[in-house]
């Protein structure tokens, strides 16, 4: 004790080394790496850090921006362009689809008899315009003489009957839906083919007629088709029943039925010439 | 310089080390504060063998957080100070220019010695790698140190001596 109050500085200078020496290998020994304490200064220290380095980004990204300002800004005008022209492009690929799921769904029209693998002698025609009166009970597709089409055609989409032409001319044609009181369709049930009747328009958005026989037994839900009579081919989807009713002054079965087309949603349609 | 101004100035080199000087940092490699602080005060205070205590804990507290062993960073600031307080005795301490040549010398061995001792425990990096960072790491420190030397210059207390004339505390 007497040699270290002599030797002050010296002893202290070796405690220190002596220390700091056992510290490194007791380190070494326990094989290094980050202890528990270590991982949670770290911790402690990323919390700290977060809004430093935040504020300094800041400060950077706002240094660069003025040093860099012509560059960044005609950068800027580029990536609008750009994505001017992307959105144009999205908008032209999404009408593209759009037109291509019409199109399918219009493909389908072809699979009604009598026109099944006959699509030479089909039309696709698009709705240009719409008598917002009554829409859809009479409407005009932009396809017309030129391209063969005449008065009586039949007009179908890929749900079922559309209608029959009215009138054509150069361009376009005008069309008479099911749904027009002048157009009479002669139908029978998908269930049951002896089980006939007529249907026609009530000029709103549903179609009424009757059945040929009172006994005939109809049941809401029923599909009914064209059966063939009159200028409708046989086999195309008119709609489902929607209502069946027993008129004691007629003596006659008498039904509404739902059309199978969807009107508002109908964009194209084909027309069997 | 009061032990509580020192053990202040360690304070919060060790908390910018750790959060600030990763922001400022060129590839990697940024000032080492508490080096820095070392240096400076060691060599511009007569009392500045003082800071050992301080600068050592501060290392040790950096090696806990940051390094791959711990203590061999403080065993190295520990030796270098040792250097520095051998050194000043032959230069004039009341310059600026001696300051920096003595940090552009201590940071390079600073590195060679921590270098070594984690060589020993079996770490694979080379000296050139070492070397090949010192430019950048003197040039920050020397940086560092400049902003200590005017920051603290005005705390230098003239001790009038009868023998010599002045010295400083």
């Amino acid at each position: 004790m007497k040699w270290i109050e002599e030797h002050r500085i010296f002893s202290v200078i070796t405690g220190i080394i002596v220390l700091l020496f056992l510290v490194i290998l007791v380190s070494y020994l326990s094989a290094g790496g980050t202890t528990i304490v270590g991982r949670g200064m770290q911790k402690a220290m990323t919390v700290i850090e977060k809004p430093f380095a935040q504020v300094s980004s800041g400060v950077s990204d706002t240094l660069t921006g003025m040093v860099r300002y012509r560059s960044v800004k005609t950068e800027n005008e580029q990536l609008k362009e750009e994505n001017a022209k992307l959105e144009r492009q999205n908008a032209d690929l999404k009408l593209k689809k759009d037109e291509l799921s019409e199109l399918k769904k219009l493909a389908k029209s072809f699979d009604f008899q009598p026109y099944q693998g006959t699509a030479d002698d089909a039309v696709a025609a698009n709705v240009i315009e719409l008598d917002y009166s009554s829409p859809y009970v009479i409407f005009t597709v932009d396809a017309g003489k030129e391209k063969g089409i005449k008065k009586d055609d039949v007009v179908c989409n890929g749900d079922g009957l559309v209608g029959r032409v009215q009138e054509t001319g150069k361009g376009w044609s005008k069309i008479a839906s099911v749904l027009s009181d002048g157009n009479n369709i002669s139908f029978r049930t998908l269930r049951k083919g002896s089980i006939t009747g007529v249907l026609k328009g009530n000029g709103k958005n549903k179609m009424t007629g009757y059945l040929l026989s009172s006994k005939a037994r109809v049941v809401e839900g029923d599909t009914l088709i064209t059966s063939g009579v009159g200028i409708y081919p046989k086999g195309i989807r008119i709609g489902k029943v929607d209502s069946v009713e027993f008129n004691d002054n007629t003596q006659l079965k008498m039904v509404t039925v739902k059309p199978a087309v969807t009107f508002r949603s109908m964009d194209k349609v084909a027309i069997f010439i | 310089m009061s032990l509580k101004a020192t053990a202040i100035l360690f304070a919060a080199a060790t908390l910018f080390q750790m959060t600030l000087v990763d922001l400022i940092s060129i590839a990697g490699q940024g000032p080492n504060l508490i080096l820095c602080l070392t240096i400076a005060l060691t060599f511009m205070f007569n009392s500045g063998y003082k800071a050992a205590p301080f600068a050592v804990i501060c290392t040790l507290f950096l090696d806990v957080g940051t390094g791959q062993y711990i203590g061999v960073g403080a065993f190295t600031i520990f030796i270098v100070m040792g250097i520095i307080l051998i050194v000043r005795k032959q230069l004039n301490v009341d310059n600026i220019k001696p300051l920096l040549a003595v940090g552009a010398i201590v940071t390079p061995v600073y590195g060679a010695i921590y270098w070594l001792i984690m060589h020993i425990l079996g770490n694979p990096m080379s000296f050139w790698y070492i070397l090949l960072h010192q430019p950048i790491y003197i040039a920050y420190n020397l940086a560092v140190i400049a902003i200590l030397y005017y920051a603290m210059a005005g705390r230098l207390k003239v001790l009038k001596r009868r023998k010599d004339g002045y010295e400083y505390e």
